[in-house]
């Protein structure tokens, strides 16, 4: 086998340093600052204080000891893995909506991404302005159908729904891309192959469409699991963590214990458990990519 | 026959409402900026109004300087737009030039700890930005990179490469091997084979991926926040809006309009290119 | 008109000055030097910029502004100041959020600067600012902490002021026939008999978001009329005064009168929604500074020009004496800037009677912190045009009882936050006495 022989050449080792080279070096640049970080963890630094005490674990058995920690954990996996796991079944249904070979889906194809197109934080306040539940456009829509007042990011029950139902409608497009990438990529003799052995659409999407873009899913939904459990834009400029406690994810809870109380030894305690949580899912999630993958091929 | 009318009418049917959810939003705000302050605060809600281009003359400088406007405080609203195009485009740039070969390595290479490598780089996609931001801060200003587009060209790596080498990786695993062995047998050396065979059947892929790593790059905050001042982008730009002498939300809404146009753009010439190639896995 | 008789009155002041005092105080001693000057994107920014060109043809001094927007300046200078970073030499902060950095010696202190004749223009008269203000910026820092007292180290300069007040729109309430309420249970009767009259209007609108933005407004200055104190006690006995029977009292109170009177989005508001809320007049009435009202009175600046009238801030039912709190905007110097002497010099220009004067006739610099400012004509005119109704006779009621209502103290944000977030909880309908215990033990985990 080629990949082999490659391997072994001298010429083949040189390649290969030179490939992952750049990107180690741009990358490891960084590396030391998050040994700082860490470190900061395990101190009782504060911003305007400039004595820093080392406290072992001492973050970190402070906040195990708190129900409001265990609060946050689970607000956070609530919310990303809700999140993630809406914009998969839509992004497929919508990659498969625009696959079609209707007349709109070739026109419409460019609206789909239109979501990215702003940035979550600056178009927070415009999310607050229309979800007002008084004066916002949204209620006026459900007001049509016989919903009053719904409470959207100001009420402790529906508060979460709300930044689920943002981080869905922005990130959705991304998954519906890749995709789309995917569903393209499955060559027609295979459909076809499969409409000949009598399967009916369903079959064939279960069968074979739905096996061969999985990876795709997966990829798509370890970057968006990532950036779901590191949330910070979307809720930070709507609820804030709130109200209450409702949307107190642990970014949310790092930030103000860090920069708004000040606290930053606790806050980087939280960070690192937080970093921790995204660290364990990616790796599931990797090892689901690995294996879907080997079992299309 | 009848069958496949209905069919099509509900699929185009379910796409006019795929279209209205994710376009409302936008359309919306696209309105807002062209409303007076009392259209905006209207409810119900106004849609027919006389438009006014006021919001963006405030937003380029060019209104009177009464009380509509932010005083003699410069908005200046073209300067971070062209910072944010060349800090994205800029990283995203990098980010291709050094995590294809890597894409590449990863994808053909067996070596020892291959997967750890490829997770370690992950990871850098989900490391902690605000536990590092202050010393970042202080680094940066101790090398002279503070305020400097090489330094946020540089920073923004860490949301960029990432994902470009892993779906670069992706990509290059889709392409059957055969094809490059085939050209092997022809003579050509690796690195031969990368540029002239692989690239251009990634091509397509790789469109997709810089325009969907450019917009994640375009949304970053903290970082322009913490590490610029006159080079900001336009996200932190967009929040400068916020006077609490005036009536913003009109403002606002241009700002949006205006960050909008880049990425939109790019949404729409990106877009041919899907259309042409997203096909390269059919040759397996 | 008025504002060029100000500035050929300022030009002349100044040419006086540096004659007959060119040996001890010279404007041009810093000649060349180029300082940066951090602030809020604000119209207490504008003030200053508008002016700019004069204080660079004054000094040779050349200033660079860095504007940011609110809320997300702070986290900017904390990183700013507690790196040591010499970018910034003049900053612009409030007196709470300079408990959490001057103990790290991160603000340069000022008095040296003050009384140095050959350093302060004569005229400058630091005496001027209202005594409340100059008190709320005079501290001692030993060993890491803040020593409150009256003689010690003064810390920034006021620039202008923020003054909790109650505000209400005159047209509404008077079609309404509703009276602008006293207590805080006339309030909420108030807001009941808006809703009845016209439910289409929100009736009262305060802060409620999620940090300490929303404590220091109205419930800070409403509580103390109740006898509530953030703090109470000293040395051994210090501990926190929110689950006393009067902050029971007083919480139950405000989370009635937010029920029944402020619009279902309260979690939400920030200052630009209440603000919203009374310009646009979907609300009638409004609780926080009253500079809010001042601007949106200005001719043109608003639909609601004309309309907003001001009243002191609510109390408890048997208290006549109300509170007000204040959030100093005011002008420091960071202790790593290598040119503190410009930075002295431009921040003594942009506090000075004259620039005071200018800032606030031009509408901007509202409320100005100088006595001799509230006395000076031309701003006295300014301020009673009718279209700013009781604006000028309401803050000389106010005044005599402005204060920093909060205790100075290192870590000022960590009990203000969790108030914020319990509040919320509150008028989401958790038990009152319940929170607030719960709040309290969380205040007290953190008091070493």
């Amino acid at each position: 086998m080629m990949r082999e022989g490659v391997n072994r050449g001298r010429s083949g080792r040189t390649f290969l340093l030179i490939s992952l080279l750049p990107a180690i070096l741009i990358l490891g640049g960084f590396i030391l600052l998050f040994f700082w970080g860490f470190y900061q963890s395990l101190t009782d630094m504060r911003f305007g204080r400039a004595r820093v005490d080392f406290e072992g674990l001492g973050n970190y058995a402070r906040l195990f000891d708190r129900g409001r920690f265990w609060d946050s954990i689970s607000t956070t996996t609530i919310y990303a893995f809700t999140a993630v796991a809406c914009e998969a079944v839509l992004g497929l249904a919508i990659a498969k909506l625009f696959n079609t070979r209707t007349l709109l889906a070739k026109w419409c194809r460019p609206v789909i991404l239109l979501p990215l197109v702003l940035p979550p934080l600056s178009v927070a306040l415009m999310w607050t302005t229309m979800m007002n539940p008084e004066t916002g456009v949204l209620n006026y829509f459900l007001s049509f159908i016989g919903i009053n007042n719904f409470g959207w990011i100001s009420k402790a029950d529906t508060a979460m729904f709300a930044v689920v139902f943002i981080d869905v409608w922005t990130f959705t497009p991304f998954f519906a891309l890749i995709i789309f990438a995917g569903l393209r990529g499955i060559s027609p003799e295979i459909i076809e192959a499969g409409r000949m052995n009598g399967a009916k659409a369903w079959g064939l999407f279960f069968r074979i469409e739905l096996p061969m873009v999985l990876p795709y899913i997966i990829l798509a939904a370890l970057f968006r699991l990532i950036d779901s459990l590191n949330q910070f834009d979307i809720i930070f400029g709507t609820t804030q963590g709130g109200p209450g406690n409702a949307t107190n994810v642990l970014s949310i809870s790092a930030y103000f214990t860090a920069f708004q109380n000040l606290q930053f030894g606790r806050g980087a305690a939280i960070m690192i458990v937080n970093w921790f949580v995204v660290l364990v899912s990616a790796l599931v999630m990797v090892k689901l990519w690995r294996y879907t993958r080997k079992r299309v091929s | 026959m009848l069958k496949g009318k209905l069919t099509s009418l509900v699929l185009n049917f379910l796409i006019l409402a795929v279209v209205f959810v994710m376009a409302f939003p936008i359309v919306w705000i696209v309105m807002n900026s062209f409303k007076e302050a009392a259209d905006i605060n209207a409810y119900p809600p106004v849609f027919r109004f006389d438009p006014t281009l006021e919001n963006y003359k405030v937003l380029f400088d060019i209104a009177d300087a009464e009380a509509s406007s932010y005083g003699t405080l410069k908005v200046e609203f073209f300067k971070p737009v062209i910072n944010s195009v060349i800090i994205s485009a800029g990283a995203v740039l990098l980010s291709l030039i050094a995590g294809v070969p890597a894409g590449y390595a990863l994808a053909r290479y067996n070596f020892r700890a291959k997967e750890d490598l490829a997770f370690f780089i992950l990871g850098f996609r989900f490391a902690p930005v605000l536990l590092v931001i202050i010393p970042m801060f202080q680094f940066f200003q101790a090398i002279g990179l503070y305020d400097s587009y090489f330094g946020m060209i540089w920073v923004y790596q860490l949301i960029t490469l990432p994902m470009i080498i892993w779906l670069c990786r992706s990509y290059v695993e889709d392409i059957p091997v055969e094809i490059e062995e085939a050209a092997a047998i022809c003579g050509a050396k690796r690195p031969q084979i990368m540029l002239q065979v692989v690239l251009p059947l990634l091509r397509p892929g790789l469109v997709g991926a810089a325009l969907l790593v450019f917009l994640l790059a375009w949304h970053n905050f903290a970082l322009g926040l913490i590490l610029t001042a006159e080079k900001t982008p336009v996200t932190v730009a967009l929040l400068k809006l916020l006077n609490p002498g005036i009536s913003f939300y009109p403002v606002v809404s241009a700002g949006l309009v205006v960050s909008m146009i880049v990425p939109i753009a790019l949404i729409i010439l990106g877009q041919r290119h899907l259309e042409r190639g997203l096909t390269f896995g059919a040759l397996k | 008109m008025k504002r060029h008789t100000v500035a050929l009155a300022l030009a002349a002041g100044v040419l006086a000055t540096t004659n007959v005092l060119a040996e001890d105080f010279d404007w041009r001693k810093y000649e060349g030097t180029e300082i940066t000057w951090a602030y809020d994107i604000h119209p207490y920014a504008d003030a200053v910029v508008a002016y700019m060109d004069e204080f660079e043809e004054l000094t040779g001094i050349k200033v660079k502004p860095e504007l940011y927007p609110d809320d997300t300046y702070w986290g900017k200078l904390n990183i700013q100041l507690s790196s040591g970073s010499p970018d910034w030499d003049v900053v612009g902060i409030g007196v709470q959020p300079a408990w959490d950095v001057t103990p790290a010696g991160q603000l340069t202190p000022l008095k040296a600067f003050i009384e140095d004749p050959s350093m302060t223009n004569p005229e400058y008269d630091y005496e001027d600012f209202f005594p409340a203000l100059r008190r709320a910026w005079t501290w001692n820092v030993e060993e890491e902490k803040i020593i409150d007292t009256p003689d010690g180290e003064i810390w920034a300069i006021p620039h202008a002021f923020e003054n909790v007040q109650l505000m209400y729109r005159t047209d509404i309430l008077h079609r309404l026939g509703v009276e602008p309420p006293g207590t805080l249970p006339e309030l909420t009767a108030a807001c009941m008999q808006i809703t009845k009259a016209d439910p289409s209007i929100t009736p009262m609108a305060v802060r409620g978001v999620r940090f300490w933005s929303s404590i220091h407004t109205a419930p800070i200055s409403i509580a103390r009329s109740y006898g509530v104190s953030d703090f109470v006690g000293s040395g051994e006995d210090f501990d926190t005064g929110l689950d006393s029977a009067d902050s029971i009292r007083f919480h139950k109170d405000y989370v009635e009168m937010i029920q029944a009177c402020a619009p279902d989005s309260w979690a939400n508001d920030n200052w630009y929604q209440v603000v919203d809320g009374l310009s646009s007049g979907k609300t009638a009435m409004a609780m926080d500074a009253n500079m809010f009202g001042f601007w949106n009175n200005i001719k043109g600046a608003s639909e609601a020009s004309g309309k907003i009238a001001f009243a002191p801030p609510v109390t408890a039912p048997d208290s006549a004496e109300f509170a007000s709190n204040i959030f100093i905007w005011s002008l420091a110097i960071n202790s790593a800037s290598e040119k503190k002497g410009a930075a002295w010099y431009f921040m003594q220009w942009a506090t000075s009677k004259e620039m005071n004067v200018r800032g606030a006739t031009d509408g901007k610099l509202v409320n100005p912190p100088r006595a001799s400012t509230w006395e000076d004509q031309a701003w006295v005119d300014y301020a009673k045009q009718p279209e700013f109704n009781n604006f000028y006779d309401t803050f000389n009621t106010v005044q005599p009882k402005i204060a920093l209502l909060f205790t100075p103290r290192y870590g000022f944000g960590i009990a203000m936050n969790a108030w914020a977030v319990a509040m919320q909880d509150m008028v989401g309908g958790a038990d009152v006495q319940e929170r607030l215990s719960e709040l309290a033990d969380d205040i007290r985990e953190e008091l070493e």
